[in-house]
């Protein structure tokens, strides 16, 4: 194939699910060499057309042609025989296997014997971690790694395939700044040899900085394709959502009451571990009102620091924690709740929802005494709380009895948070609470985090986007390797700083 | 080093498991332990066991072992009553085990497969090690098995059955149609007993099921409604295993049908007992455990110790033909009043008894059952 | 955003599941009357009514307990042996207490039943807290937790039994036999088990869908994790649902030995486990846990005692040939069933492939096997063409695509 061609023409594809249509007569043509992006909404169909084009949906309506074949992949070996390879969101790892295994799953390495040559499987994936500058012990498994690490584990999985046109769905999603710099690195690499990407994001400065052509999906049809010369983010973002952007957020000027969170010397053991501890010393204070953030890499400690501040730590920490001047110890998540303290965990899919609940009972679940009456459940209490929460939050769904399944990424967080603001917090954790959500749904939660402290609550936020903490958050605490290294004001923080502060004494 | 830990860890626990295996729990001893002198191979039968090894789990085992422990106590030797599931390879593995533990001297066995070759060839395998084999109760083919064995002592089911048979025939001298209840319809004593009272039944009576519950009590009693419902001509029940019986009645108590049926049975569990004084059970073939118990122990006994007089006493025709079966006898028991049976209607070696002469006989044993 | 149109129409399309099982019910009521040459169902139907109820309960009452474990996200598989277990323990306490009476057959007094009904509740308590411990604390799987105590309390219980005959009933004996009538009542008439067994259900669902324990365990079941993190105590919840799966299978003990007059802790209730976790999961319950109802759990008992008593009408002689087979089938299709629904990927081939058309020949061969011993060679060979057409015919019909068949896309 030469440059310039079409590589693949996806033709009149459509997918219908029961209850959504998530793809509509989707045409394209993709040219060899160039980096496409894809952008669009959640539910917009993006991931449905990529897991289209690598065999791991196989009935829909329409067309492949890939290099002026038509195909039709049977299942993801036959996507992956043919030189498409796909580099999922949702991570698809075995956790109990290690990160050579994981790499080489269903393309095992063979001694002459044929048993499994794991010697060399091992130095292929350091060789190949190594070039995505990740450092883990490929032999450990892959269940205990940090969301980031993992997500490079399936990048170099990905890559090890040399495939000639490779798809990423939102691939620096977990990644930290630097990471996402090599990331780039590499994929300018794999450009140089001359393999298509197909890139799938919605952070405009990403697909502004790699993309050739930007095609645009919403509600499962094809808006427009754009070269990226020819248009600017502002553009395609009101395409995205129909709509005019959001302005970005101005955060409120608020005035920031008293301490109503401290911590003194908080330590949490590391078992095992050379470092031996997760968070060492760790000492700040949280004010009534305040949205403070916390930045760091990797394993630097965001999220067992908020575990440890809501009782969910695997051993219980050392130091001590204030609430409103009271020393408190929380040893289950019920007595931190019960003391007003709530935490929305990352990872949603695998910490927060309840698949087989509705809307509604995902959302009353933290907080069911208050729909009892007489000693049971009483529905309409229950209805009521939902409503509410619903229409406070902007939760888009057809009713409280819906499934939590059939939400969109944004509207499932939403719901998660509204579950936790029924329990009548003083003090939120929010453990990177945008991941996996659209462009429109963050705004509306920067606004509702924005409103929630103008109306008393104090929120501590961690996330790996840095423009989103410094856009939100009165102060920045930044964390590396489970200490605090630095402090930021809102007037003092920028990335450049941050980052410098997040990486000081590591080298990389 | 956390591979190493590791290691010991598990060579420490697969010694350990050796070690248990070999200690072999033994499965559910009877009576008292076992002092056994670990190595030798005693004269005497006091110093060794002597296991009797039953084929299933029932009031008439208890009777077993009542004349076991009378025996051994008067006799002065260890014996025990080893139970299992009754299934053939449940008394395989037993043999095996018993195979593997040098104080035991005899054992007595209950077959539960009369043609089983594999439980023979476990019996003959003892005999090679020096342990003597008799069986009780349920023997092997006679015809091709026999050698695994040096006698029999108990009762003959086909004879058993065709008693049962004649009861159920001069019960209904105009006739009908009967089902069979039993545990395991494939078990060696069912098929026998069955079997005889087809015989004995003759041509009056007409055969329509042979219904099976799996030792499962509640499913004895499915099984009862059912036949009673599917089969509107039928008159007589037939209780093959012991505890069929009081299934049988429960249900015809229950259905209010009584008048209907005439209720016939094997064994008698002390419940059964009961219910035959209450009226409700027409005739059952006994055997006597109490005695295949104790002839068993004392005929163990004299083998071990080359007792001749005593064997001879017991079988003083063995090795001609069927000189090697001790018969402990049948009885038919009926209720004291308004019963149409007689004792002449039954075999010559069979023992007519009325309900109150036979538990009259239990009470000298201190027997609740037979 | 639109609510359903009436509230029959919310009831039907969320009940969707029981209400086929209940048709389901009803179709096997009717097949049976048809296919039974004696048409018992018509001419008679109350004593099988009443077997019917009477099987029902008995089964109902510990897989209701089966049920509740399971949508906690656990497993039970010890509902035998704990059912032997404490009819073992029940027998042995009216021994203890009225060693003479239960001796010489005499009649029990009421105060001694009811001890030794409490007593073994008291028991069967302490069992589900032993798997709650074995599982919350040292943490064993359900599965390994509860398969120590399937094998354990049916060898304590045999042991127990020795011993008390021993020393109180004149002689070492294997079983302990129950005379009195009075307390085999409790399950001869029938009444008092579907009470007891409507009581439970109530008292179940109610937990179940009405109370915050009740969701609590839903969560807990759909996502341990999770709950553990929105604050529900989950070994506490664990522990009460392990309790609840002892106790249902205790007090199912007691009636049956009531029922059977004997407490025989080798055979009673060997296998019944499975018995119950095919009912829960015939009503609904998945295993994985978090789904499932108690009227699902309640019709699914009822579907499977109906289709037992419907092979031994149809099949009059040498019913329990043929009883593990249909019920096994019937199980199969009840949960595939209820799984296409849940998914509903229409369209997808049951027979894909080599393994497909492997399982499809094996499902022919049967039903050719089955044909020929029911109605001979012929129809047996006749059997095996049809079944080996139909799975042809499912993957000619699966791999064409979907606009060539004709369906709106």
């Amino acid at each position: 194939m030469n440059a310039g061609e079409t590589i693949i023409s996806i033709e009149q594809v459509s997918k219908r699910y029961p209850g959504a249509q998530a793809l509509a007569e989707v045409s394209l043509q993709i040219t060899t060499g160039e980096l496409h992006a894809i952008v669009g909404e959640n539910g917009a169909g993006k991931s449905t057309l990529m897991k289209v084009l690598a065999g791991i949906v196989t009935q829909y309506d329409g067309r492949l042609v890939l290099r002026g074949q038509p195909v039709h992949f049977a299942h993801t070996r036959d996507a992956q025989w043919h030189g498409i390879s796909i580099i999922h969101q949702e991570l698809n790892l075995v956790d109990e296997l290690s990160a050579a295994a994981n790499i080489f799953l269903g393309r095992e390495v063979r001694t002459r014997l044929g048993l499994l040559d794991e010697a060399a499987m091992q130095r292929a994936a350091t060789g190949l971690l190594a070039r995505l500058e990740c450092h883990v012990d490929a032999r450990q498994k892959v269940g205990r790694l940090r969301v980031g690490d993992q997500q490079l584990v399936e990048i170099a999985k990905a890559l090890s395939l040399e495939a000639e046109i490779l798809v990423m769905d939102e691939p620096t999603s977990a990644l930290t700044e630097t990471e996402v710099a090599r990331l780039f690195r590499v994929m300018d690499q794999l450009r140089g040899r001359g393999v298509t990407i197909l890139y799938i994001s919605h952070k405009m400065d990403e697909v502004f900085r790699l993309a050739d052509r930007i095609t645009v999906l919403r509600d499962g049809r094809l808006v427009a394709t754009l070269r990226r010369d020819q248009t600017n983010p502002r553009e395609v973002t009101s395409l995205m959502v129909g709509r005019a952007a959001e302005a970005s957020l101005v955060r409120s000027t608020v005035e920031l009451g008293p301490v109503v969170l401290e911590t003194r010397g908080l330590s949490l053991p590391w078992v095992g571990h050379p470092r031996e501890w997760r968070l060492r010393d760790i000492s700040f204070q949280l004010h009534r009102g305040e949205i403070l953030g916390l930045a760091g890499l990797m394993g630097a400690g965001r999220t067992e620091l908020l575990e440890s501040l809501f009782g969910a730590s695997p051993q219980p920490p050392r130091g001590r924690v204030y609430l409103n001047e009271r020393e408190v110890q929380f040893g289950h998540p019920r007595e931190a709740i019960a003391a007003g303290v709530a935490m929305v965990s990352e990872d949603r899919k695998r910490l927060g929802l309840f698949d087989h609940l509705t809307v509604g009972q995902n959302i009353t679940l933290a907080k069911l005494g208050a729909a009892v009456r007489g000693g049971l459940l009483s529905r309409r209490r229950e209805q009521r709380l939902a409503d509410e929460a619903i229409r406070r939050l902007g939760i888009r769904t057809t009713g409280p009895s819906a499934p939590i399944t059939t939400l969109s990424g944004g509207n499932q967080q939403k719901a998660i948070i509204a579950r936790w603001l029924l329990t009548g917090p003083q003090v939120l954790l929010l453990d990177d609470p945008t991941r996996g959500v659209d462009v429109g749904a963050k705004a509306e939660l920067y606004r509702l985090i924005d409103d929630l402290c103008t109306g008393g609550l104090s929120i501590v936020i961690t996330s790996s986007e840095l423009p989103e903490l410094l856009a939100l958050c009165d102060r920045i605490l930044v964390l590396a390797e489970g200490r605090l290294r630095a402090e930021f004001s809102r007037a003092e923080a920028t990335e450049q700083r941050i980052m410098e502060a997040a990486t000081l004494g590591i080298d990389l | 080093m956390l591979t190493l830990a590791r290691g010991a860890f598990w060579l420490v626990a697969v010694v350990a498991m050796i070690l248990a295996a070999g200690c072999g729990a033994n499965p559910n001893a009877g009576s008292a332990a076992s002092n056994s002198v670990s190595g030798e191979k005693s004269v005497g039968a006091a110093n060794g066991r002597l296991v009797l090894l039953m084929n299933g789990n029932s009031p008439f085992w208890d009777a077993v072992r009542a004349g076991m422990q009378r025996a051994a106590d008067e006799l002065g030797v260890n014996a025990v009553l080893e139970t299992n599931d009754a299934t053939p390879n449940g008394q395989i593995t037993s043999l095996r085990q018993f195979g593997t533990q040098s104080d035991i001297l005899a054992v007595a066995i209950s077959v539960t497969d009369a043609a089983n070759v594999a439980i023979a060839d476990e019996m003959r395998k003892l005999k090679a090690k020096g342990v003597h084999v008799i069986t009780i109760d349920s023997d092997v083919d006679r015809q091709r098995l026999r050698d695994a064995r040096f006698a029999f002592i108990g009762t003959d089911n086909l004879v058993g059955g065709r008693e049962l048979g004649t009861a159920a025939r001069h019960l209904r001298p105009d006739g009908g149609a009967f089902v069979t209840f039993v545990g395991r319809t494939g078990a060696q004593n069912a098929i026998e007993r069955v079997g005889g009272f087809v015989e004995g039944a003759g041509d009056t009576l007409r055969a329509i099921d042979n219904m099976g519950d799996e030792n499962d009590r509640t499913r004895a009693k499915e099984n009862v409604r059912n036949a009673i419902r599917n089969h509107p001509e039928l008159n007589v029940l037939v209780g093959i295993w012991s505890y069929n019986a009081p299934a049988i009645v429960d249900v015809v108590r229950e259905l209010g049908v009584r008048h209907k049926f005439s209720v016939v049975a094997f064994d008698a569990e002390p419940i059964a007992v009961a219910q035959m004084n209450a009226g409700d059970i027409d005739a059952m073939v006994v055997q006597n455990p109490f005695e295949m118990g104790y002839q068993g122990v004392r005929l163990m006994k004299a083998l071990v110790e080359d007792d001749q007089s005593t064997i001879h006493e017991m079988f003083p025709r063995h090795g001609e033909a069927e000189g090697d079966v001790y018969d402990t006898g049948l009885k038919v028991v009926v209720p004291d009043e308004r019963s149409t049976l007689s004792a002449d209607v039954f075999g010559p070696k069979t023992q007519f008894l009325k309900l109150s002469e036979f538990r009259r006989w239990l009470d000298e044993y201190g027997l609740k059952g037979s | 955003m639109s609510q359903c149109a009436s509230g029959a129409s919310r009831f039907f399309s969320a009940n969707r599941a029981e209400l086929g099982l209940a048709l389901s019910i009803l179709v096997v009521l009717g097949l049976t009357s048809v296919l039974d040459e004696r048409h018992i169902y018509w001419q008679n139907p109350w004593p099988s009514f009443v077997d019917i109820v009477r099987q029902s309960s008995m089964l109902g009452i510990f897989a209701l307990g089966s049920a509740v474990v399971i949508i906690a996200g656990g497993i039970d598989l010890s509902c035998g042996s704990v059912i032997a277990f404490s009819g073992t323990i029940c027998a042995t306490l009216l021994v203890l207490l009225a060693p003479e009476e239960m001796r010489t057959a005499a009649v029990l007094r009421p105060p001694v039943i009811a001890a030794a009904i409490a007593g073994t509740v008291l028991v069967g308590l302490a069992i589900g807290s032993l798997h709650a411990w074995l599982i919350t604390v040292v943490r064993l799987p359900p599965f390994v937790a509860t398969l120590a105590t399937l094998v354990g309390l049916r060898s304590l219980g045999r042991s127990i039994v020795e011993n008390t005959s021993a020393l109180h009933l004149g002689g070492k004996s294997t079983q302990i036999q129950i005379y009195d009538a009075g307390f085999r009542y409790l399950a001869t008439s029938v009444w008092i088990p579907a009470t007891l067994f409507l009581v439970l259900a109530a008292t179940a669902w109610l937990l179940l869908s009405r109370t915050v324990t009740g969701r609590h365990l839903y969560a807990l079941g759909g996502n341990e994790e999770a709950a553990r993190l929105s604050g529900i105590r989950t070994d506490s919840l664990k522990w009460l649902a392990y309790c609840v799966g002892a106790s249902c299978s205790t007090l199912a003990g007691i009636l049956y030995i009531a029922d059977q007059s004997v407490a025989d802790p080798q055979n009673l209730g060997r296998g019944y486990e499975l018995n119950a976790i095919a009912a829960a999961v015939v009503g609904g319950c998945s295993l994985q846990g978090g789904v499932g109802t108690v009227q699902g759990t309640v019709l699914g008992v009822v579907f499977l005692r109906t289709v037992i008593d419907g092979v031994a009408k149809i099949i009059k002689t040498g019913a329990d040939v043929y009883e593990g087979l249909i019920v096994g089938i019937l199980v199969v299709v009840a949960v595939a069933f209820n799984q296409l629904r849940q998914r509903g990927e229409p369209g997808r081939s049951l027979f894909p492939g080599v393994l497909g058309t492997v399982a499809g020949a094996t499902l022919a061969a049967v039903a050719g096997v089955l044909a020929a011993i029911l109605a001979g060679g012929v129809a047996g060979a006749a059997a095996s063409v049809a079944a080996l057409a139909a799975v042809v015919a499912a993957k000619i019909i699966a791999r064409t695509p979907a606009r060539t068949r004709g369906e709106p896309r």
